[in-house]
């Protein structure tokens, strides 16, 4: 199927292709489900019943889609619409207060142990592995308007036009929740930096 | 510039977003600073660690309830069986193509007319399939009844 664009595809979806559908949920159910598991905390068993909400969801709007929108825009706007409806409607917010690092870790098989980021040294951050598992939980512990804007940029490689027509935001805010968002993960993965590294 | 406004501003510097000036004062304080430089260092392997962050697999069953639940519930379940005689939605789904496609194909696949509406019957559809297989043609005007099993004996001329 290479040479035909998800734009295409979708517009054989619109005429009735299953075929072309599961092609789209081959291609995108990695990236969407990331998205959701991420803006979830981790959360594994939510994620993978929103995983299937969307894709339903995508199907069933198939004829409202204009060629002329980005097909990956258009499909992770219902994912993060379809994710912060579930948000919102939950009783108890406790997934959104701390990031299972074990679980994190659970995913990768691995068996790291928890270590807060004051542990952080200068020397880490060419860890990339350990890095990655205090972004992980620094990134569980944003706000989520912060949150989704750095997954979908800076994790999922969304422009910040593409960003700005999915959260149907100005281009400029995105611009500036991203850095604040950046700056408050950095903060909190080198608190330790600081503390270690030369005073100021 | 003190190390307060320069960690501020270090995201939109390192992004380039940031007018010549406030470049310029950033640039100088990290060159005396090593601890903001430290910080610069730490966002920068930050920006590239995530895009390296792993990947998360749904489950198979997630997968699989996913791809049943589109089926089922956007009202496409594949079908398998199918009667004697087609209409055209059927004959689109029996092809496993959508109506624009096997649109463009009516000239060639066997049909008839009954009360003003166009209808396929399988076998013929079946035999089509095979001359497309074969690179036989499909001998149409040859009326006489046969048996899907063996339409192969029957049914086509060379090409």
């Amino acid at each position: 199927m290479t040479g035909i664009s998800h734009e295409e595809l979708m517009v054989q979806v619109r005429g009735g292709n299953v075929a072309a559908f599961e092609l789209l949920f081959e291609q995108y159910r990695l990236p969407v489900f990331n998205f959701l598991f991420r803006m979830l905390n981790g959360e594994r068993g939510p994620a993978e019943e929103l995983l299937q909400e969307v894709f339903v969801k995508l199907y069933e709007a198939r004829k409202y889609y204009e060629p002329s929108a980005r097909f990956s825009t258009w499909l992770f706007t219902i994912a993060r619409n379809r994710c912060l409806n579930y948000l919102a409607s939950r009783p108890y917010r406790q997934c959104r207060q701390t990031l299972s690092l074990e679980a994190m870790a659970g995913e990768r098989g691995g068996q790291a142990e928890a270590r807060t980021p004051t542990d952080f040294t200068a020397q880490d951050a060419g860890g990339t592995q350990e890095l990655g598992e205090l972004l992980e939980r620094a990134i569980g512990n944003l706000p989520d308007e912060y949150k989704e804007i750095f997954i979908l940029h800076a994790v999922e490689g969304f422009s910040h036009r593409d960003v700005a027509g999915i959260l149907k935001m100005n281009p400029a805010t995105v611009r500036t929740n991203y850095h604040r968002a950046r700056t408050m993960l950095r903060e909190k993965i080198g608190t330790g930096l600081t503390r270690k590294g030369t005073k100021t | 510039m003190n190390c307060k406004e320069c960690r501020d501003l270090l995201s939109e510097y390192c992004d380039g977003a940031l007018d010549v000036d406030g470049a310029r004062a950033i640039k100088a304080h990290l060159k005396k600073c090593p601890a903001c430089r430290d910080q610069q260092k730490l966002l920068e392997a930050m920006e590239a660690t995530a895009r390296t962050l792993p990947r998360h697999e749904p489950g198979t069953e997630c997968l699989l309830n996913t791809l049943a639940a589109i089926h089922k519930n956007a009202g496409f379940a594949r079908r398998t069986e199918f009667g004697p005689v087609l209409d055209f939605q059927e004959l689109a789904e029996f092809l496993r193509v959508d109506l624009e496609t096997a649109g463009k194909y009516l000239d060639e696949i066997p049909s008839f007319e009954l009360g003003g509406k166009l209808l396929f019957r399988r076998s013929s559809v079946e035999a089509w399939i095979v001359s497309k297989e074969t690179g036989f043609r499909l001998q149409r005007w040859e009326a006489q009844p046969y048996e899907t099993s063996d339409i192969t004996n029957r049914i086509f001329i060379s090409a």
